[in-house]
């Protein structure tokens, strides 16, 4: 049954890469590449709020940590004229150093507590932003952050200036994160990090340290929401500060939950309906978070294990019609 | 001195708002566990009502203004408690205690609110006056009585709510349900009900708060977003489940803002309260009269 | 320092401990040996699970001293408890009821794998091999205990008495010196018991020392090679398992109660 879910798994995966990578060659829509690059750069952050959620706590300092890393990126190549292929990681790095800082203390904070110390953190990094005109911009943010710079690949020359490449790398970056994810989902520490939320008695009996193991999965977090934060700065080419509060934070929370936790799929398919749902609507835009709302919701009362336990579900309904 | 004195009156109407809205907050999370992220809506719809009730007359309400204001205020509270009720019973009581549940379906039901309040009365924001205008003046400095009126209204229905809690049979109960559900389940209480008023009495109070604070500022759909995260603060700073300590908790998240708004600036004072909270939360991780689970 | 004192694993000193002025444990006072099997009984409500919180940490003593292989181990956190190789299973089968048995034993090995994150990550050749050698070491516990057949599902479709037995698992991954059981057979049939008072003379065999906590007394003078009388927080008696059965004090105390 497990292996068979896996194999599962995998397959559509496969499938979402394959369609990925050769749905631009054929719908070519600028603006249909814009709403896949923006699905593509909230996957990450939602990639990264899910592997705190498996250790039971569900952090709303994301929706910071995506603005810290944008900043970062942002000030990196303005004021200090990095390459933006060296201020990708870099902010990745910086910010999963600053989660570390930041999550040591906080850590021990449990439940709707951590909500709301995380909802705080966000908010006192948002208003450093604002406050700090020199470094950060103000309320305006930072503007005119660079396009990646030309790269040559085997003998290709590729400009950043148009839609297609941009979206070949948020897309790159987002198979690197599905694949940091997925490791870790079979590996040991993916079974441990699991394990904590159902009872931390046991483990605490048994010697794991809870707190380093929940401070890994923060930490893994932040990383990958600095990666998002500096395409999202060099994909829009500003940084304001209006675009990371906690409300981001709940969106990524609500993309996690709705997708569901389980496997790896669940980020990619919350992401990809919820934020499909604002073009499908752009028509009737004040009802979008109505239907929103309604679809959450919907999802909570039918299926609690997220889109990705809809087969389950509909497995089980069969069965119980034959009976 | 006078800057003084104005800012220490602003900070008192505010904590005092705040104080209404955290105490239904409060109310909700201490007895049911949840944490409801849509309180803020309930809050602007407490705005919204007094907008129609008193300034748009939906209903033909009779009499002075004075009187016509105070019963728009009491018929908004009535029909934002019947909301949150209905609310309640549909849609948060079966995820009671699953946090992450509560969540989501809390800030769809935000997501929900706001936008039906946008698309029925718009973006705009409504301004309108109470019927209590102009200022007392006390020697060198004056205070509106509009803000005198929200200061006078939220101590007599904060008064009225502990009374309420301690001397009648239903606030007991609520009381014996908030501190110990296990022991009160075997009492045989009528969760229901209990349910009902605590969700009711809540929301009735987030109403309250915006129906005074609505005719001082404006209404609009989003109005509810800012209070309710302070008011989140004061239930941590106070303690889950301790309206005692929403009311100390109120004041010092009120007077913070007031008066470092006033002398830093408002980015400051957004900042402040919220290094309160992560101070406050590093120190004692459950609040400061919490108690560990 | 004599040779007897060597033996002993586990010293109990003045152990007290109060609930808002009401004392669930008084002035407790015994030892066990390495290699025992040692009975701890008493009427409902007499303290022997406080007792076990209060050894493995996860309550505080208001006063007294827990040595564990020469170490004072009083008022430390429970993991650091657990390093030293004193284990514990919980009344309720606690368990990680989303995790398959396998993985369940397998997080009960951590503490002697740690957690070499970059190399789980990489996947190295070592890693590989290690990952060998533990899944090695779970399919052994797995064996010995008879969980074998059960390895893939998932915990909480056990039945209550292979929870028990999965719960008793975990602590033995995790290689303790000294093994709490809090109440390994309740709840269990006349087959299942049987095959828990095996599994624990296994155990032992082993030469891990057993705390036992249990109300079923067939089962603990069935094991015991000692034991320690509880009641109303207070030791009343400690003896051999003939001698218990015929203390006046004893019989008195479950008189008195049932």
């Amino acid at each position: 049954m497990k292996n068979k879910n896996t194999t599962w798994t995998t397959r559509i995966l496969i499938f979402l890469i394959a369609s990925g990578i050769l749905l631009p060659m054929v719908h070519k829509d600028p603006y249909f590449l814009h709403i896949c690059i923006i699905i593509f750069i909230w996957s990450i952050l939602t990639f990264g709020i899910r592997i705190v959620l498996i250790t039971g706590h569900l952090n709303a300092a994301q929706g910071g940590f995506l603005g810290m890393g944008a900043y970062f990126s942002a000030i990196l190549t303005m004021k200090l004229g990095w390459s933006f292929w060296i201020s990708l990681p870099a902010s990745g790095l910086a910010v999963a150093i600053l989660a570390m800082i930041v999550g040591y203390p906080i850590l021990r904070v449990k439940g709707a507590y951590f909500v709301m110390i995380t909802f705080g953190i966000t908010e006192v990094f948002r208003q450093i932003w604002m406050m700090w005109k020199d470094m950060f911009g103000g309320p305006q943010g930072l503007f005119g952050v660079p396009k990646p710079s030309p790269i040559d690949i085997a003998g290709l020359h590729i400009s950043f200036s148009s839609k297609m490449p941009f979206y070949y790398l948020a897309l790159v970056v987002l198979l690197f994160t599905v694949l940091v994810m997925r490791r870790l989902d079979n590996s040991r520490l993916g079974i441990t990090l699991r394990s904590l939320p159902q009872s931390e008695m046991l483990s605490e009996s048994i010697g794991i340290p809870i707190l380093l193991y929940k401070l890994i999965a923060f930490v893994i977090g932040a990383f990958f929401a600095g990666l998002a934060g500096s395409l999202w700065a060099h994909y829009f080419t500003y940084a304001s500060p209006d675009d990371f509060n906690w409300t981001n934070s709940l969106f990524m929370l609500m993309y996690a939950v709705i997708g569901g936790t389980q496997t790896v799929l669940g980020p990619i398919l919350g992401c990809m309906l919820l934020l499909s749902l604002d073009e499908v609507l752009i028509e009737f835009q004040e009802y979008t978070p109505i239907v929103l709302g309604l679809i959450l919701i919907f999802i909570l009362f039918y299926l609690p294990g997220g889109l990705i336990s809809l087969p389950q579900k509909m497995g089980s309904l069969l069965k119980w019609r034959k009976k | 001195m006078d800057m003084l004195i104005q800012t220490f009156i602003n900070g008192t109407m505010g904590s005092l708002i705040l104080i209404l809205v955290a105490s239904g907050l409060c109310m909700i999370f201490g007895i049911m566990h949840i944490v409801n992220f849509a309180h803020g809506e309930f809050y602007m719809l407490g705005g919204f009502g007094a907008w129609l009730f008193f300034d748009q007359e939906v209903l033909p309400l009779f009499g002075p203004p004075a009187f016509r204001y105070i019963l728009s205020v009491i018929l908004t509270m009535v029909a934002v408690a019947f909301i949150g009720i209905i609310v309640e019973r549909v849609l948060l009581r079966r995820f009671r205690g699953s946090l992450q549940s509560i969540l989501v379906v809390t800030f769809g039901l935000m997501l929900i609110m706001q936008a039906s309040t946008l698309i029925i009365f718009g973006v705009t924001d409504k301004a309108f006056s109470s019927p209590f205008q102009g200022y007392l003046s006390l020697g060198n400095f004056h205070i509106s009585q509009e803000r005198m009126a929200a200061i006078i209204t939220s101590i007599v229905i904060m008064l009225l709510l502990y009374f309420f809690i301690n001397k009648t049979k239903y606030g007991k109960a609520m009381r014996a349900v908030a501190q110990d559900a296990e022991a009160a389940l075997v009492l045989g209480m009528n969760f229901n009900l209990i349910f009902s008023l605590a969700m009711g009495i809540g929301c009735a109070l987030a109403a309250v708060g915006g129906a005074l604070v609505g005719p001082i500022f404006y209404v609009n759909p989003y109005m509810g977003v800012a209070p309710v995260m302070k008011a989140f603060v004061v239930i941590i700073l106070g303690g889950a489940g301790s309206l005692l300590g929403a009311v100390i908790g109120g004041f010092v998240v009120g007077m913070t803002e007031a008066f470092v708004s006033t002398y830093f600036g408002t980015h400051f004072a957004i900042m402040a309260v919220f290094l309160i909270l992560i101070f406050i939360l590093l120190v004692k991780p459950t609040g400061v009269f919490g108690h560990e689970e | 320092m004599t040779a007897g004192e060597n033996r002993t694993l586990l010293e109990i000193k003045g152990l007290s401990k109060n609930f808002g002025g009401l004392a669930a444990v008084a002035d407790l006072n015994f030892a066990t040996e390495k290699g025992e099997i040692v009975g701890l009984i008493g009427p409902n409500g007499a303290g022997k699970t406080t007792v076990f919180n209060l050894i493995s940490g996860f309550l505080k003593p208001t006063q007294g001293q827990v040595i564990f292989g020469g170490v004072n181990v009083t008022q430390k956190k429970p993991s650091w408890i657990a390093k030293k190789g004193l284990m514990r299973t919980f009344q309720a089968n606690v368990l990680y009821n989303e995790n398959t048995v396998m993985q369940n034993v397998l997080l009960g090995c951590h503490l002697h794998t740690g957690f070499g994150l970059m190399r789980d990550f990489l996947n190295t050749a070592e890693t590989q091999q290690r990952k060998k050698q533990l899944d090695e070491k779970v399919m052994e516990i797995l064996k010995f205990s008879g969980l074998y057949e059960l390895r893939d599902e998932l915990a909480s479709n056990l039945s209550h008495g292979h929870q028990r037995i999965l719960g008793i698992c975990i602590t033995l991954a995790a290689e303790p010196q000294l093994l709490m059981l809090d109440e390994p057979v309740s709840g269990m049939n006349a087959e299942e018991k049987n095959n828990m008072v095996e599994l624990i003379k296994q155990i032992n065999l082993k030469g891990i020392t057993v705390l036992i906590v249990e109300h079923d007394m067939k089962v603990i003078m069935n094991l015991c090679h000692r034991i320690v009388v509880l009641n109303f927080g207070m030791k009343i008696a400690e003896g051999l398992p003939e001698e218990i059965q015929a203390h006046p004090k004893v019989i008195e105390a479950y008189l008195g109660v049932e």
